[in-house]
């Protein structure tokens, strides 16, 4: 049987052996941007139409249709207002080979234009009818295609609809309508807020289309501060389903599975329930700079729940929804600010973006370093939105990246970049904020902020600064007895924080956990996710959170590996030499797998790094850790005997000091576990026990965008070697069965499959010592990657982590 | 793109010439750039035409109250004020911004008209779409045009540009001097 080519090992052959034919991406690294004029300001996100190969870019009041391989002008349509959105060519009707773009305009025309001819098909105004000479549309227009579409919205509706929504002017803010327009014909064909009752500010960001459920999510500004800023419209109806004030919002909302993520004006990341609009968690831009510009959601596996915006100071800032709460992961500030917003490429775990120096950066999804960077042109000038092309060039599959700029050019460049990790790059914190806002003075912010954050006005907006930490204050949980003030924030201390020698506490939930000795079985609770460790020995506690969810390995799939741990000092501390250290155990690798640990710093092994290779195990140890991120490079050959995967990577240290990022090379998801504490007399390590290394828990969903799990699913995992994919796992496969969890035992040499529960979970257990990932699953006889999205099945693999039981 | 003959007859006094072009304004690109020179701050030239003005609202607008600096998260629309000379029929008003780089950031098109009998609707001369007409009255011969330009939403908050914009007016189709320029400047 033969495996299923995923993006990511597509990715992987083009950054190894780089294609020559075509001459379009010889080699990335080498300056191959092109660039072609356009006349007039180009910063919209291109359209990519590679059914075409065709590219439609929006330019002023100008849209032109660029041949992608050629990279010239095929012809342009023009228009008599300013184009608002994005150009994006789409297949009309039952898949017909004709293709439309819908422009927005300033002037408040909505046109259809034949994507092959630019010819102009139909203009419809959409302006108050009151002569406002302002009246405006700047959203992009939402398409919903008939062919994609529910049973219940194609009995409704003959023909495609395009949704638009307006920006009115001369002082309206509370009748903007949402035109739904037949997109044969251009009529409308039901008009939410036609008689102005919902109190409908300016729609200033483009609408969310969820098909599957026939929503439409439109935000607004909110010049009042009781008017509701979202609204949820029934597009079989035109008729309102909730609304909600969440605050100003000049930006679009989002839609992932059952939730609605918005972006505030303010800075303001907020997780919403589709339902009705509940909010669930809402977390601040640590550095209180508004945000005018669209988020960009990654929830393509092998990530999830990542969001990226960029703020009005052009810092990037990346939030992870844990399910919970959004955890923001890192701000970076690069060395011009970003003009445009983020394009990712998660075949590479990449981020794209445009700044004020004419240049687009690339950064590394996972810790936001910034790693390369390439000029567009040679014209200076903020870039626009980064719009990546997949494989439509030749069929070498090259990724291409097209960006326009300020003075009206347009840049195809290949990617990736090589990484030079420059230190001066990296990503720095902010300084703290909660609720920013407008400001010519701080006494135009208001009173005390918080009870640990006062408010300052720097650049015309309202920053919230830090008290000095250790600030007594109260954080409102009768849980936590003693609070203080830290890096601006009021910091619970809970009864297992506070009596750290205690057998047993309770912890800032009302949760009553009992702590026990490194050899036994543990029950404290692990910390919040990427959270600091408490003070104090909690040894056994944090050696069991590694133990239990294995979150720390490092995989050797590739002929190097990099293993990126990043360490935190809670107190800002400088760790001084021997408080950290970090193994990696390659098992029976070998020389060939011998870790190396990296400073990035310096971009040399670190001093005290030391291998030992005893009994055929490799050991790379490293004893001058201090705060920052280190790499471990391992060596090793592509296959099977320097396969053996995953390595734990082992983190000790000594009480007090922070906590410890891990990401799996394999996935590069964060996986954040907590250091690995003792004392200096009792150096705690993990005792890795790769036998029982295989629990494996896979979620099959109708798809990403749904989120729905798909009960019955038949799932086959195996393994592969040289391209043939293998049910079982040699003879050495043991089966064990775990009372509590067992579904599915896994056999020696036979076909391992197991149907999905109603949650669309099957688990597979206890693969050895022989588990060489990554694993290939089929789902329903297709195949697939369990670490990789496959865009051609219908299904979806969510990856989640391995646990080792 | 065609060129239609209907409902402007009186446009067409003003842009003769237009619809025989060959060459769309609007793809014209616009100033010749230097890749070397920083981006203009006071074009001299401007200073000798007559101004656009620029108010943070219509209020302030239609009191004169103007500014020549502005914050992106200031205002949602900037209000260019300038005088047209009122001829009867549906005049055709062009304004054209230049970013600070020197290229062509956007093309605003307005119809006019102070006579009573005007149509609510022209198409444009040279791109096969409509355009509203602005009913406007003349005071001494004189049209004070009011143009919107929307900011906020728009490029400028969305890739938070800055710098001196410079503004320029035709009545018509945008091909002699213009006839009346300005600048404005974007800050954070």
């Amino acid at each position: 049987m033969k495996i299923a080519t995923t993006l990511a090992l597509s990715a992987a052959t083009f950054m190894l052996a780089p294609p020559a034919a075509e001459g379009n991406c010889p080699d990335p690294d080498v300056d191959s941007t092109i660039t072609l004029e356009l006349g007039a300001t180009a910063l919209l996100p291109v359209g990519p139409n590679p059914a075409l190969g065709q590219t439609l870019v929006a330019s002023g009041n100008q849209v032109t249709a660029i041949d992608t391989k050629g990279f010239t002008s095929l012809g342009f349509s023009t228009m008599t207002g300013t184009v608002s959105n994005t150009p994006n060519p789409v297949e009309m009707g039952d898949g017909s080979g004709i293709y439309a773009a819908f422009i927005a305009q300033q002037d408040a025309l909505v046109t259809r234009i034949d994507a092959q001819s630019m010819a102009i098909q139909w203009s419809t105004p959409l302006d108050s009818g009151t002569a406002c000479g302002s009246d405006a549309i700047t959203a992009t227009a939402a398409i919903h295609l008939r062919r994609f579409a529910t049973d219940n919205f194609k009995a409704t509706f003959p023909h495609d609809l395009v949704y638009v929504a307006t920006r009115y002017g001369c002082g309206n803010t509370t009748d903007n309508k949402v035109f739904a327009l037949d997109a044969e014909s251009g009529d409308p064909v039901w008009i939410f807020n036609s008689g102005g009752t919902f109190d409908m500010d300016a729609v200033l960001s483009d609408p969310f289309l969820d098909i599957e459920h026939d929503r439409l999510y439109v935000a607004t500004d909110r010049t009042d501060p009781t008017q509701d800023s979202l609204f949820a419209i029934d597009t079989l109806t035109g008729n309102k389903a909730w609304s909600v004030n969440v605050g100003r919002l000049w930006t679009s909302p989002v839609v992932r599975g059952d939730r609605i993520y918005v972006v505030t004006l303010f800075g303001e990341l907020k997780a919403l329930s589709a339902a009705d609009g509940t909010v669930i968690w809402s977390v601040a831009n640590p550095t209180g700079q508004p945000v005018t510009r669209n988020l960009f959601t990654e929830f393509r596996a092998p990530y999830g729940g990542l969001m990226v915006a960029v703020d009005f100071a052009g810092g990037l800032w990346m939030v992870r929804d844990d399910g919970a709460a959004g955890i923001t992961q890192w701000n970076v500030t690069l060395p011009a600010p970003a003009s445009s917003r983020v394009a990712v490429d998660p075949t590479t775990g990449k981020i794209y973006v445009g700044a004020d120096d004419g240049q687009i950066y690339q950064l590394n999804l996972v810790d936001g370093a910034v790693e390369s960077s390439r000029p567009v042109g040679a014209k200076m000038g903020a870039i626009g939105v980064p719009t990546l092309v997949f494989g439509s060039i030749n069929p070498n599959g090259d990724l291409l990246m097209m960006a326009g700029t300020a003075n009206g050019a347009l840049g195809k460049l290949c990617l990736p970049w090589t990484a030079e990790r420059a230190d001066a790059f990296a990503p720095e914190p902010g300084p703290v904020a909660t609720a920013p806002g407008l400001c010519s003075a701080a006494s135009d912010c208001g009173a005390q902020a918080t009870q640990c954050a006062e408010w300052a006005c720097v650049d015309n907006v309202c920053v919230t600064e830090p008290v000095p930490d250790g600030k007594t204050c109260d954080d409102g949980n009768t849980k936590t007895p003693k609070d203080f003030c830290k890096s601006g924030t009021c910091a619970g201390q809970s009864d297992c924080d506070l009596n750290l020698d205690s057998c047993s506490c309770t912890d800032a939930t009302g949760q009553t956990f009992t702590r026990t000795l490194l050899a036994e079985q543990p029950t404290c609770p692990p910390p919040p996710t990427g959270s600091m460790v408490p003070k104090g020995d909690w040894c056994a506690t944090e050696v069991s959170r590694v133990a239990a969810d294995n979150l720390c390995l490092a995989h050797n799939t590739n002929a190097r590996s990099v293993v990126t741990v990043t360490l935190m000092d809670q107190d800002s501390r400088p760790f001084t030499k021997a408080d950290v250290k970090m193994t990696i155990d390659t098992g029976d690798g070998g020389a060939a797998n011998a870790p190396v640990w990296i400073d990035p710093a310096t971009d040399t092994p670190l001093q005290g790094t030391t291998v030992d290779i005893t009994n055929g195990v490799s050991h790379g140890v490293v004893e001058s850790a201090r705060p920052g991120t280190y790499f471990a490079i391992l060596g090793g050959q592509k296959g099977r005997s320097a396969g053996r995967a995953p390595y734990p990577i082992i983190v000790t240290a000594r009480k007090e000091v922070g906590g410890v990022i891990c990401i799996d090379p394999r996935t590069e998801q964060l996986l954040p576990v907590s250091v690995v504490a003792g004392d200096a007399n009792d150096v705690c390590t993990l005792d890795s026990d790769t036998d029982r290394a295989g629990y494996l828990r896979i979620k099959v969903v109708d798809s990403i965008a749904s989120n729905q799990p798909q009960a019955g699913a038949v799932v086959t995992v195996g393994h592969t070697v040289d391209n043939t994919f293998f049910f079982g796992i040699e003879n050495r496969l043991i089966a064990k069965a775990y009372e509590t969890f067992l579904k599915s035992p896994l056999a020696p040499d036979q076909p391992n499959t197991a149907k999905t529960d109603s949650n669309g979970i099957v688990e597979f257990f206890d693969f050895g010592n022989e588990m060489n990932g990554p694993f290939e699953v089929l789902v329903n006889g297709k195949e697939a990657c369990v670490t990789e999205a496959d865009a051609v099945i219908p299904l979806n693999i969510l990856p989640l982590p391995c646990q080792q039981l | 793109m065609r060129c239609r003959s209907w409902l402007y007859v009186s446009v067409l006094v003003l842009a003769a010439g237009a619809c025989s072009s060959s060459s769309p304004p609007s793809s014209d690109p616009g100033p010749t750039v230097d890749e070397d020179a920083p981006a203009p701050a006071i074009d001299a030239n401007v200073a000798d035409d007559p101004a656009i003005q620029f108010a943070v609202d219509e209020a302030a607008a239609d009191s004169e109250s103007f500014a020549d600096t502005f914050g992106l998260l200031g205002q949602r629309d900037l209000i260019a004020v300038f005088d047209v000379p009122d001829h009867a029929g549906v005049q055709i008003v062009r304004m054209d911004l230049i970013n600070p780089q020197g290229a062509l950031h956007q093309t605003i098109w307005r119809a006019i008209s102070s006579d009573e009998d005007a149509p609510e609707k022209v198409m444009h001369p040279e791109y096969d779409q409509p355009l509203t007409v602005i009913p406007v009255v003349p005071t001494d011969g004189q049209v004070r045009m009011h143009i919107a330009i929307p900011i906020a939403g728009t490029v400028f908050t969305r890739f938070r540009l800055t710098g001196t914009f410079t503004a320029k007016a035709w009545v018509g189709m945008g091909h002699d001097a213009p006839l009346a320029t300005g600048q404005f400047t974007m800050t954070r």
